[in-house]
């Protein structure tokens, strides 16, 4: 050691030494007093991309309903694996795995039990020989009760519980014949808001709260750009809002791939509004839908990953305007708000621009079921439990946590969720008088859109990749194309720049052609690939046409 | 075969079958997803992942470049002169080890944000209104993306520098000295030679680690990144191979960049440059003099520790917009963190997992360094190289190694993270760093002199005695500063913490902050809050650790006792 550095006195050396343990000591200090997990307590596991919030909520709440209600202490087991895309995965990756163990004798075909196109009939212009055992493999799966030490799906949205449902993960939890009052049309939960599916016909997953997307907006970069706060999708588009939005990613998040659904959507009930024929009034929409995505997205100084880090960038004023999530939103809005009162940050959802999608949660095939050694009825109380968790989320007294304050009776105990419950019942004026968002009405809010599944729906996988391949890769291309446009006077002072700008590799007559190419892995690629490389050509020439006038 | 050498051989197959069975096996399972020649072509025929690699590449560069400006004449200063509060200056230096890289980012923003601290100052000081002010965030990013790099780097090419440069032999530059050289020559054709495998050991590690570096670019926005490109393809909510192939690319890039850098410049390394006798006793220096030698110190360190205050501040603040400082502050933030009941398990199972760790990085590390350094045996450039892994593999790709190796049909009995991650984190945190173990380490070994070794052998002292007697104590700070390197890397680790610990009782530290920042609304000030918390429980581990030894943290990093 160099002489220069001197030696610290001895006790200055054990007070010294004694600090990390001064430092751990603070949260031991602080921890809560929680009751001893009891004995012989009923373990539900459950996973699920909803925060920690959400579920320490709802899992505390539960606990003592099944007290009073079941007579059985529970125990939660949260499984937290990211999000929607990572549990997707993981759900895959299992049931395969506990299939081969438990069918040693299909296990070769183990990777077709999820394959929802063998549930189609056989192409006769490709025969294949390999289909009947796959076949048995798929057909031995749905008959069983594979388990993979999970009991419940809760969150992610619609679709990926609908994909789950046909792969044959979930399973009738049988709510619909247990709870015949609760469920169908002019009943607590009907069949479809919106044009959206509110719960599977089959039982095997129920919204159990609504989710929306808008606009959020920070109200003093607005005003610095002089501009008033943005009521629609394409006032994202506007000019004078370059570089000041972020947008999320649709290919890393379904949730936001549904936001851009609608906004084509929306682009074609326009076309219909108008008195164009429908075949027509369809590809004009397409076309002005995807377009007005990609003057959004070239508007876009930021692409986030995640609804909520869009929200926050929005909140500090990094960016003007964002899309976002209608939970994040309003509790961001909420919290933002300056000292003195001022909202700093607006939410609103754009009318006729977004439906309200259910957020589901299932059964897993195999609930309950853990060891093999297991008694079964201890696997049977298990799953028993399971849906009465089910159950008392989509119950009046569950459905209330989602929205009521933090201190109300049936509020949550230490955060508000700011969610939408689904249940029609729970927005008495009573309940509204407890509510944190008491001006909400999804229910009306939702007549404004209907979302037709026939318009979009065949090509939501499409519009994703296009959306990339156009739009995200080749963002440094749009956003000059964009910012040479706009310099110019706008589209309309530049026609064929204009016109470069707004190409795009698919419309909408060929999109079914198109998404079929899609399927395959070397082809999707090689096609996206040109996809891209074709845009940033047409957005460099757009540039050039501008900057000449043209 | 004596004892010795057979405890060698053992312990050489040991650690090239852990090797193999947790570096190899893991990255093997993500590149037969990659190895494919439809997907190789794809990924280096698209435009713009082409850019993203060549950006990445730009990047590294430039991190780089900033890194050694910015730590080798600081660690020159450092060895050269001794002044007032020094210890404290160097320590200081170091702050961005202990900051969890996604509540830096938090940080970050605070202060480069268009409402941010440095716009708020601006306006403060009348040069601009707070609406006109840079879009820093916006129309700077690449420069941004590297400046939070390298600071977040430099330390690393810093310890190594300065240990280096306490192990140089003072003869040397005093015989220059004498023949006449000035301070440059002596610094350009004595120091510099000398001191090469340190700044090379620094320099590859800091250039492969920008390279692959995703935090950074990621959450700045910046996309046309390698990294980000396959962190958002992995992402992608319907399966998609292509970043499999770019993990391929990526790996093979820095791989031939790391060995091709290690061919070029070791190659010249005089093997007889090792540590001497006697040190240049450094200068002395007070009042005006000692002042403008903190100049330098305090300059890196305001850059250094600013994301620290922003989230330190942020914890702490009641309202923190269009201002320098915060405009309220609470202690809510703190009670709401600290009192979690998650926070305590955290903290506890954070403690096993990263003290775990440091003692399997370094055991393995040093053994491997010198394997490579002292015994040669067949094959050891393949096991230095395979140790070299991790540098060129992002941290959430390791982790999908990971867990992909946990279902292999036969581990998953005993590796599944679901049931228990405790051994998987374990093994996970401590290979993550075993580059920089093995390069420390090796770079000791380099400039520890064989002769002591020699001598002791000639005396009759088995290998083992010598390793224990010789050359261990005169590598103990590589070894001290690879160990607390491990430590709190591990302690703050994101990727593995994330995607391998999935259950509650199992969360170490980084996943409940993380969990806290997802918390609507003071969600990312309750994360600030516990990660602040981290941070001092880190740094009062380093003081201690120093205390303990009898010295302070810089010290411990290049303590040659």
């Amino acid at each position: 050691m160099s002489a220069a550095v001197q030696r610290p006195a001895r006790w200055r050396r054990a007070v010294i030494a004694l600090l990390p343990l001064l430092v751990v000591a603070v949260p031991v200090a602080l921890r809560p007093t929680l009751p001893p997990p009891a004995e012989k307590a009923v373990q539900v596991t459950v996973v699920s991309p909803h925060s920690e919030m959400t579920r320490g909520e709802f899992g505390r709440r539960f606990q003592v309903w099944a007290r009073r209600e079941l007579h059985v202490e529970v125990d939660f087991d949260w499984r937290s694996l990211g999000g929607t895309g990572d549990i997707v995965r993981y759900l895959d990756s299992q049931y395969v795995l506990g299939f081969a163990e438990a069918f040693p004798a299909h296990r070769v075909h183990a990777g077709s039990i999820a394959s929802t196109a063998l549930d189609r009939p056989e192409d006769p212009s490709k025969p294949d020989a390999g289909r009947p055992a796959r076949l048995a493999a798929r057909a031995a799966f749905l008959a069983s009760d594979v388990g993979i030490g999970i009991d419940l799906f809760w969150g992610g949205g619609e679709i990926p519980h609908r994909q789950q449902a046909e792969k044959g993960y979930l399973v009738d939890a049988g709510l619909l014949t247990a709870e015949p009052t609760w469920f169908g049309e002019g009943r607590a939960i009907p069949p479809t808001l919106s044009g959206e599916t509110m719960y599977d016909a089959k039982g095997r997953y129920y919204g159990a709260c609504l989710s929306s997307f808008g606009i959020c907006a920070n109200v003093d970069r607005l005003s610095a750009l002089g501009l008033l706060a943005p009521r629609q999708w394409d006032d994202l588009a506007d000019p004078r809002l370059l570089g000041a939005t972020i947008i999320a990613d649709p290919t890393r998040s379904g949730a936001v791939l549904a936001c851009l659904e609608r906004i084509v959507q929306q682009a074609m009930a326009r076309a219909v509004q108008r008195g164009v024929a429908e075949p027509a009034a369809l590809a004009a929409g397409w076309s002005d839908g995807v377009n007005l995505i990609k003057r959004i997205t070239a508007n876009a100084g930021f692409v986030s990953d995640g609804a909520s880090l869009a929200v926050r960038a929005v909140a500090h004023g990094d960016v003007a305007v964002g899309m976002a999530i209608d939970f994040h939103g309003r509790a961001e809005s909420e919290w933002s708000r300056a000292s003195d009162g001022g909202e700093r940050l607006s939410y609103l959802t754009p009318v006729g621009g977004s439906s309200y999608s259910a957020d589901p949660i299932a059964l897993l095939r195999g609930a309950g079921r853990r060891a093999r050694s297991e008694p079964p009825e201890t696997a049977a109380l298990r799953r028993q439990v399971a849906v009465a968790f089910m159950r008392f989320v989509l119950s009046p007294e569950g459905q209330r946590v989602w929205n009521h304050r933090v201190g109300t009776s049936h509020g949550p105990v230490r955060y508000n969720l700011r969610r939408l419950p689904i249940r029609r019942d729970v927005y008495s004026t009573d309940d509204r008088a407890m509510m944190s968002d008491p001006g909400v009405d999804p229910f009306a809010e939702a007549a404004a859109f209907t979302y037709r599944p026939k318009w979009t729906g065949p090509y939501y996988r499409l519009l994703g990749a296009l959306v990339k391949a156009v739009a995200l890769d080749p963002q440094d291309e749009l956003t000059a194309a964009w910012r040479a446009i706009i310099a110019a006077g706008g589209p309309a002072r530049v026609p064929k720049a204009a016109a470069a700008f707004a190409w795009l590799p698919v419309d909408y007559a060929s999109a079914g052609e198109a998404a079929k190419t899609l399927g395959d892995d070397a082809q999707r690629l090689a096609t996206l690939r040109g996809w891209t490389v074709t845009a940033q050509e047409r957005y460099r020439l757009a540039a050039r046409l501008a900057r000449e006038g043209r | 075969m004596t004892g010795a050498r057979i405890a060698a051989w053992a312990g050489y197959v040991a650690a090239a079958t852990f090797l193999a069975a947790f570096l190899l096996l893991p990255v093997g399972v993500i590149l037969h997803q990659g190895l494919d020649r439809t997907l190789l072509y794809e990924a280096l025929a698209h435009p713009v992942y082409r850019a993203g690699l060549v950006n990445s590449l730009g990047i590294a560069v430039v991190v780089t470049a900033i890194a050694l400006a910015l730590a080798v004449p600081l660690a020159w200063l450092g060895a050269r002169v001794r002044f007032r509060g020094q210890a404290i200056a160097e320590s200081l230096l170091l702050a961005p080890l202990i900051l969890p890289s996604f509540v830096g980012a938090i940080g970050v923003f605070q202060i480069f944000g268009q409402y941010g601290v440095i716009n708020a100052a601006l306006a403060r000081l009348g040069l601009c209104a707070i609406d006109a002010a840079p879009d820093w965030l916006g129309d700077h990013r690449f420069a941004l993306v590297c400046v939070v790099e390298a600071l977040g780097l430099f330390p690393i090419l810093y310890l190594n520098t300065a240990a280096n440069l306490a192990r140089l032999d003072g003869s040397l530059i005093e015989a220059a000295a004498g023949l006449g050289a000035g301070p440059w020559t002596r610094l350009r054709r004595i120091v510099l030679p000398l001191i090469t495998p340190g700044l090379f050991a620094g320099g590859i590690i800091v250039f492969v680690g920008a390279f692959t570096e995703l935090g950074t670019p990621l959450v700045l926005g910046y996309q046309r990144a390698l990294p980000v490109q396959i962190f958002a393809g992995l992402n992608e909510v319907s399966s998609n191979r292509l970043p499999f192939a770019q993990v391929v690319i990526m790996l093979t890039v820095a791989t031939g960049l790391y060995l091709g850098a290690r061919l070029l410049v070791l190659r010249r390394i005089d093997a007889g440059a090792a540590k001497g006798g006697a040190q240049v006793p450094p200068r002395r220096l007070t009042g005006w003099r000692a002042a403008l030698a903190w100049l330098p110190f305090a300059l890196v360190i305001a850059m250094a520790v600013a994301p620290h205050l922003a989230v330190l501040l942020t914890a702490v603040a009641g309202e923190w917009y269009r201002s320098v400082l915060p405009s309220g502050w609470t202690a809510q933030h703190y009670r709401d963190a600290l009192g979690h009941e998650q926070v305590v398990p955290a903290i506890v199972n954070s403690l096993r997992y990263a003290g775990a760790a440091s003692v399997l990085g370094v055991v393995l590390g040093v053994f491997i360094a010198w394997v490579g350094t002292r015994w040669k045996p067949p094959g050891w450039r393949a096991l230095d190289a395979v140790a070299m892994l991790p540098l060129a593999v992002p941290g959430v790709i390791m982790a999908f190694g990971y867990l992909g190796l946990a279902n292999l049909p036969g581990w998953k009995r005993w590796l599944d993270p679901v049931e228990n991650p405790t051994l998987i984190l374990i093994i996970a945190y401590g290979v993550r760093r075993l580059p920089q173990v093995v390069r420390a380490a090796a770079a000791g070994f380099a400039q520890a002199p064989v002769v002591f070794e020699e001598a002791a052998a000639s005396l009759g002292a088995g290998p083992f005695t010598r390793l224990r007697r010789i050359t261990l104590p005169l590598i103990a700070g590589a070894i001290g500063a690879g160990a607390m390197l491990v430590f709190s890397s591990s302690m703050l680790e994101v990727s593995d913490s994330l995607v391998l610990a999935q259950k509650r009782e199992f969360y170490p530290v980084t996943k409940v902050i993380y969990d806290l920042l997802a918390i609507l609304g003071p969600g990312p000030a309750i994360a600030c809050a516990f990660a602040t918390w981290a941070m001092v429980f880190l740094a009062t581990a380093l003081a201690a650790t120093a205390a303990l030894r009898g010295t302070d943290i810089p010290s411990l990093f290049r303590d040659q006792k």
